[in-house]
């Protein structure tokens, strides 16, 4: 555990621990998230399990970092996308990270259409137990970077098939990454291939669906995203 | 067993005092229909009897007298049919919709209820003139030993009462006769009940009843299916993919913590992909099940979610502009559902389209086209047709259509079309 601690505390310094509000209904899941992120240095100001009280404790204590939940009560839709957006409506840069049981995409349009994917995480709940993974998604989407799941985007991959089709298979795979928010040598080290490839596939990735390259990664990755979402409907 | 159940339905126990009520009711309209004959009978009689001497007089007044017969029975008809018709309804818990037709204007209308009140003035009327002779009778019996002790008699019949002990063996046999007839009154309001529905009942009125209900029921299970579905989704998508996310998580958090070299640590990172292969194979299940997108963004989105697990390229092409009724949305739901799965097992299609549409804003008919360039036949494999059936039987159940276009070689397309109209449809 003190070694998990000391890694992330090396591999990202930051100057005060990120103060978090957690919003989940299932208090199972609510209280192994705390833990997990206590456990990876960050400290949680508040952890609800209602949209109204998530929108309450994200006016009041004023966090770094929103984690919610898609379906909460009383109706179990999509109360906590709603609440997240009512708050970054009152604080812009709030970043936001939900959590959903489910790849639909009809609540990424409804989250990136909210924000301009900006400091917004949109992943599966499975991703919670690769522990620091997950912990360092969410310094990610802290410092403003955009992630969102390979699998919602390897779906939208096969919703847009026909321009997409062009794409290689690695192509593909190095755009799912850099869609959760990586910079190169990130995506380099995941896929284990040199960072110049990267940039190599990167680049024919841009040229293919008509997106000017770009090196600022939070654009990079909104420009795919709006890209790939954009002809849907 | 069912057939029980049927009949059970059809003529459901009466309880104990409702019978009686309802039996005294029928003896109380027989006796006063009898009354009404006799005093029309008694009305000939006395013209007849008053004016003897004229053969031409009698004659006319035999016409006038069997005229107000012709008239009145039938109104007496009419009326004892009602009001027997709405107590063996009531008694029997039916709808009063199917009432029968009566009308003094048109005689054929007239027949049955005839025939009722001719069987109800013989056989009832002995049966209600005996029941109330009984009873009354009973009733006398039962205060003939307060009559003997103040020194009075009683007469009943053709008995008179006037010792103690015959007044005590009187009201014996009275209580004995009354809680006869108390518990006889059940199974005769039932028989009389049963009686009104047969004989007043035209056949096909009858059978249209039995349609309705079936038809009634067959929605009605249908909706009971798809609520069944989402109390299961919600149960384990509340329940057990929580926990089971739950225990991934913990299992990541034991990896986090373990030093690499760690004894056990490729256990402990196996059970975890196990665990998170397991909650994979759940949320596809579950999705099956009933998927929260359909409540949630409604039949458009929940298609368009649904085509992205299928191998094939299955364009969507949604232009209804609102939501459709709930119980609408999730039958046609799974109607796409299934015939998207019956193009990808069978047709070897290499894509598909499907048009959600509204043909006729002001009927509110909507239409679901899919169509494949597979290689046709659907529909005439029988053995194949299972997943056909189902989707004939849910369209069926909502008063919809459903047509099949399937030519040998292809390419196939599959309509519904249904009126949406909320509260009016039906």
């Amino acid at each position: 555990m003190t070694e998990a601690v000391t890694r992330t505390a090396a591999s990202s310094p930051l100057p005060e621990p990120l103060r978090v509000v957690i919003a989940e209904d299932n208090t199972l899941l609510r209280e192994g998230l705390e833990v997990l992120l206590e456990r990876n240095g960050f400290v949680i100001v508040a952890a609800v399990g209602t949209a109204e009280e998530l929108i309450a404790a994200g006016r009041e204590s004023d966090p770094d970092l929103v984690v919610t939940d898609v379906r909460m009560p009383p109706t179990y839709r999509s109360e906590g996308l709603a609440a997240a957006v009512i708050l970054r409506k009152e604080r812009p840069a709030l970043p936001v990270v939900v959590l959903s049981q489910y790849v639909e995409q009809s609540y990424v349009a409804e989250l990136l259409d909210s924000a301009d994917g900006a400091g917004i995480g949109y992943l599966l709940k499975d991703r919670v137990s690769d522990v620091n993974e997950f912990a360092d998604t969410l310094r990610r989407v802290h410092a403003g970077g955009t992630a969102v799941d390979p699998a919602v985007i390897s779906q939208m991959i096969k919703r847009r098939r026909d321009p997409l089709q062009r794409l290689t298979a690695r192509e593909r795979e190095v755009l799912a990454v850099m869609a959760e928010g990586h910079s190169n040598s990130a995506i380099a080290r995941r896929l284990v291939i040199s960072e110049a490839a990267v940039v190599k596939h990167i680049g024919n990735t841009m040229m293919k669906l008509d997106l000017p390259p770009n090196d600022d990664q939070n654009r990079r990755v909104a420009a795919v995203l709006a890209y790939l979402r954009g002809q849907e409907g | 067993m069912s057939r029980v159940e049927l009949q059970q339905e059809v003529l459901p126990i009466v309880k104990r005092w409702r019978g009686v009520l309802y039996t005294a009711a029928v003896v109380a309209r027989a006796l006063t229909a009898l009354g009404g004959v006799v005093l029309l009978g008694r009305l000939i009689a006395l013209a007849l009897n008053g004016s003897g001497h004229s053969t031409g007089g009698v004659g006319a007044i035999l016409v006038a007298g069997l005229g107000l017969l012709g008239m009145g029975l039938p109104l007496l008809s009419v009326a004892l049919a009602r009001a027997d018709w709405s107590g063996a309804a009531a008694l029997l818990d039916r709808a009063a919709g199917g009432r029968p037709e009566t009308r003094l204007s048109e005689p054929r209308t007239l027949v049955r209820p005839l025939a009722y009140t001719v069987v109800m003035l013989t056989l009832g009327g002995a049966v209600a003139v005996l029941s109330a002779l009984v009873g009354v009778g009973s009733l006398v019996a039962l205060v003939s030993p307060f009559l003997v002790a103040i020194g009075d008699q009683a007469v009943i019949g053709p008995f008179t009462v006037n010792t103690v002990s015959q007044s005590l063996f009187a009201a014996v046999i009275a209580v004995a006769l009354l809680a006869g007839l108390v518990f006889a009154s059940p199974a005769a309001a039932r028989a009389h009940a049963s009686l009104v529905f047969q004989v007043l009942t035209r056949p096909e009125q009858r059978l249209q009843r039995d349609l309705s209900m079936t038809a009634q029921s067959r929605a009605r299970l249908v909706r009971a299916f798809d609520v069944e579905r989402r109390r299961i989704e919600s149960d384990l998508h509340d329940g057990v993919q929580p926990q089971l996310l739950s225990v991934s998580m913990t299992l990541g958090l034991a990896l986090a913590a373990m030093p690499a070299d760690a004894p056990g640590r490729a256990d402990v990172a196996r059970a975890q992909s196990q665990a998170r292969q397991t909650l994979e194979a759940l949320r596809r299940f579950v999705r099956n099940i009933h998927p929260q997108v359909l409540i949630d963004h409604g039949l458009g989105a929940a298609v368009g979610e649904l085509a992205d697990l299928f191998a094939i390229p299955i364009t969507i092409d949604d232009q209804l502009a609102d939501r459709l009724p709930a119980d609408v949305e999730t039958n046609l739901y799974f109607c796409v559902a299934e015939l998207l799965a019956n193009v990808v097992k069978h047709s070897g299609a290499s894509q598909a389209d499907v048009i959600l549409r509204r043909l006729q804003p002001e009927t509110e008919l909507v239409e679901i086209s899919v169509r494949d360039d597979g290689c046709g036949g659907a529909g005439t494999r029988r053995h194949e047709n299972g997943g056909l059936d189902g989707i004939a039987d849910r369209v069926a159940a909502l008063d919809g259509d459903l047509v099949i276009d399937s030519p040998l070689g292809g390419p196939t397309i599959v309509t519904i079309t249904l009126g949406v109209l909320e509260g009016g449809r039906r």
